[in-house]
């Protein structure tokens, strides 16, 4: 009998910190998977020398704001403070971002959603940024519906913490500097951002 | 108004990672940065067709 309970009690504990494990790289990864897109989006930017209009730059606030759900995460697993709520309330935060961010993504969809209109900027895949940042919105909500029914089962315990993450968390930085710069450039003195930006305001 | 948006959201990351810690007021913070992004979207995505909801 007690043989029995023993074995149960270690197949919990090695599904627990499965799980543990599981919801610190699903932080990491979905954190690294937006540092791609805004990366990416600096591609276009300054590789393909396509401006991002408003619409596009308010769709990366939302990212970088979805993004601090799964830094929360990373920090307090870090510091062994994560606690389920801790988890809940991070993806909480993701979620709310993602929404509001998936509504500036549908308004854009909705001004070339017109037949014939050639859209805003280049297609990946043909397909629009402005669409493909719809998809990623949508899988932020989904991600952060199943992180936050999984809470329990994917809390970090706290000793997962690797230079993965610190690598990931530094990556995140660079880009936010970055976007920090890039609008500073982009906007120069005005108070809003031309409907159609062709050229760095601050330079001329 | 985004390059406001864009130092309170690199001053929230700054802090966030000197201090180790995302506290309450840091939080408050990401709260007020999620209204600004909000009214930017409002403000630039006021539409003047007569939709009839």
């Amino acid at each position: 009998m007690e043989k029995t309970v023993s074995a149960t009690n270690a197949t919990h504990a090695t599904s627990s910190t499965l799980g543990a494990t599981l919801g610190f790289w699903a932080a990491n990864i979905f954190l690294f998977a937006y540092n791609f897109v805004l990366a990416g989006g600096f591609f276009f930017q300054f590789a393909l020398n396509e401006f991002p209009c408003p619409l596009c730059m308010i769709q990366r606030y939302f990212m970088m704001l979805a993004c601090f759900g799964p830094l929360y995460v990373i920090i307090n697993t870090k510091r062994g403070t994560i606690t389920t709520q801790k988890m809940i309330r991070g993806y909480g935060m993701s979620l709310l971002a993602a929404l509001v961010g998936s509504t500036a993504s549908i308004r854009q969809i909705l001004l070339h959603i017109k037949p014939g209109d050639p859209g805003y900027g280049s297609a990946v895949f043909g397909i629009h940024t402005y669409t493909w940042a719809l998809v990623s919105f949508v899988v932020v909500m989904v991600f952060s519906a199943i992180m936050m029914i999984f809470a329990k089962e994917l809390t970090p315990k706290g000793t997962e913490y690797n230079a993965v993450a610190t690598i990931n968390v530094w990556l995140f930085a660079i880009l936010i500097v970055a976007n920090l710069i890039a609008i500073i450039a982009l906007e120069g003195f005005n108070f809003l951002l031309p409907s159609d930006p062709t050229k760095y305001m601050l330079f001329h | 108004m985004d390059i406001i948006i864009m130092l309170i959201i690199t001053l929230m990351f700054l802090k966030v990672i000197i201090k180790g810690k995302f506290d309450k007021r840091d939080f408050m913070l990401w709260i007020l940065t999620f209204v600004l992004v909000v009214v930017l979207f409002k403000l630039h995505a006021t539409s003047n067709l007569n939709l009839n909801l």
